[in-house]
């Protein structure tokens, strides 16, 4: 077991290697940014939109449901700037034959993965969302302490393991499917508008579902409960480190059975 | 009125001359057509996508519009109908600005744009009409399946004004194809004009209608989106569709429709014309 240490040295000389040779086209950058962040923007429209009309949606009020929003875009964006690579396995990685590659070098192989790309774009949304955040916090008026920025640090962190274990999940699925073009992680990306508003607003199986079977509501609607003081769903916030240990554990076990069963494309 | 039949008589003799025509561009459309059959397999997935985002609005306004609540018109009924179908077009739309404007630059980039240059017939309508086959192919394996399963597991109004619906509907997709088609001459200019095309499906999306009835944005913005032909696109359609707007005005809106098809295809025509006249193709 090598050390931590050693690790983030490897992250940070992936990472400088990986932005040098993106950065040689900087207007392809640039259009990366833009992109994400056209594809973002709707939302906040909407929202904005809605409000000059009604007072709250389902008895969530503007700030909270802004507050909601940028919580979930925090996360989304975290995890697209970290683990949206995972989503490549099969086109890039068994498809095209990367695996064999990364299955040579000495380290290990879901690491190599995970730190061979950077959403760029991601940035963007990252901005987007914690400015939402901010702005919605000092409008609703929240209360601030050292306790609840270190809650906010570990849940953020909890989101963003969740999305990333979910996805590990459905992509290691790869390994057993026979045309492995991604396909199974895509409409996951659809999926995720759902964890955008209040639950609430769902009917009941829905919910369920949201929470317990596909736990998206952990990665922004129950962690921002704690911080709009709402006590109804406390369990939850609490339960939200743990469910991202779970889909961890879970994504790294199928992972494994999955690497196990590779066979190289290869010729 | 009478405006409108002078002008569809002038749409239908033209037509039928150049019928013969006409039918090698429908080769083009039935080209991708079938092209875009050879990917059967993404069906059920894609369908699946497109129920997620209807069901994600429908949801959200049944909380916004819950106790009866109107907002400029649209109460929950017409809400229930309108997220469905605009949640097919907004993917729809994207393919088809895809099917345009991204070709475009894919043609140009590979240089099978200077193949079709020497092929007989206008670049324009080539464009127009490959992307036509992918409307067809959308219309039979997307956007029906969807509604007809919504119809069933929520509920539909019927349209009003049937046929002045469906052709508000392809004149608004003419109107679509004549701002892609502009938007895809860019890459004469630019290297890369992929975040051109990201920005301008974001606008579009905001502008068309797909993302929110167009009348809830603030006055100012409703005031100038009537200066730009983006709400011909999906909104006045629906204002059709949902009977928010009787039969002349419907009628108004196809001639608007017609003037906006004509002043951008024209526009698209002397700045395609303009712009081959910079080309470098790569290789040979």
């Amino acid at each position: 077991m090598r050390s931590l240490f050693f690790y983030s040295k490897i992250y940070f000389r992936y990472l400088s290697q990986y932005l040098k040779s993106r950065l040689e086209y900087r207007a392809d950058v640039l259009i990366q940014i833009v992109s994400a962040l056209s594809a973002q923007i709707g939302t906040l429209i909407f929202v904005l939109t809605i409000f000059n009309h009604i007072p709250d949606i389902n008895g969530w009020s503007y700030g909270e449901i802004l507050f909601i929003y940028g919580f979930s875009q925090t996360s989304m964006a975290l995890f697209s700037m970290f683990f949206s690579n995972l989503i490549n396995l099969g086109r890039l990685y068994i498809l095209d034959g990367n695996l064999d590659r990364v299955l040579l070098r000495p380290l290990p192989p879901l690491l190599q993965i995970i730190i061979e790309r950077l959403d760029i774009g991601s940035f963007s949304t990252l901005a987007l969302g914690f400015g939402a955040l901010s702005y919605a916090a000092v409008k609703l008026n929240l209360s601030f302490s050292y306790h609840l920025l270190f809650f906010f640090v570990v849940l953020i962190f909890s989101a963003v393991l969740i999305l990333g274990g979910v996805v590990l999940i459905l992509v290691s699925l790869t390994f057993w499917v026979k045309d492995p073009t991604g396909a199974i992680a895509w409409p996951l990306m659809t999926i995720r508008d759902f964890a955008k508003y209040p639950i609430t607003i769902y009917s009941a199986p829905l919910q369920v579902f949201l929470s317990w079977i596909l736990p998206l509501a952990f990665t922004s609607f129950y962690p921002a409960t704690l911080f709009l003081e709402r006590t109804d769903y406390i369990f939850h916030v609490r339960m939200t480190p743990l469910i991202a240990l779970l889909t961890w554990g879970i994504g790294l076990f199928i992972w494994k059975r999955g690497l196990q069963r590779y066979e190289s494309a290869g010729s | 009125m009478r405006v409108s039949i002078l002008i569809s008589l002038f749409v239908m003799e033209n037509l039928r001359k150049s019928w013969r025509h006409l039918r090698i561009y429908i080769r083009f459309s039935k080209i991708r057509f079938v092209d875009k059959l050879s990917y059967r397999a993404h069906f059920f997935l894609v369908l699946t996508e497109y129920l997620l985002i209807v069901i994600v609005s429908y949801f959200l306004w049944k909380a916004i519009l819950t106790d009866g609540r109107v907002i400029r018109g649209y109460s929950l009924k017409d809400m229930v109908t309108y997220v469905a179908i605009a949640g097919v077009f907004r993917f729809f739309i994207n393919e088809f600005s895809g099917a345009i404007s991204r070709e475009m630059g894919g043609q140009y980039r590979t240089g099978e744009l200077i193949m079709n240059l020497l092929k007989p017939v206008s670049y324009q309508l080539y464009i127009y009409f490959h992307a036509f086959g992918g409307i067809l192919f959308h219309s039979v394996f997307r956007i029906v399946p969807v509604l007809t399963l919504w119809a069933l597991l929520v509920g539909l109004t019927a349209p009003d004004h049937l046929a002045i619906f469906l052709t508000s509907l392809v004149l608004g997709a003419l109107v679509h194809a004549g701002i892609a088609f502009l938007v895809g001459l860019t890459i004469f200019y630019v290297e890369d004009n992929s975040g051109i095309l990201h920005a301008t499906s974001a606008i579009i999306e905001l502008l068309s209608g797909t993302l929110i009835p167009l009348v809830m944005y603030p006055a100012w913005l409703v005031s100038t989106m009537n200066y730009l032909p983006f709400r011909f696109i999906f909104y006045q359609p629906m204002e059709i569709y949902l009977g928010h707007l009787g039969k002349e005005a419907g009628i108004a809106v196809l001639c608007a429709q017609t003037v906006w098809v004509f002043a951008l295809s024209t526009a698209g025509y002397f700045l395609f014309k303009n712009s081959i006249q910079k080309i470098t193709i790569q290789g040979g």
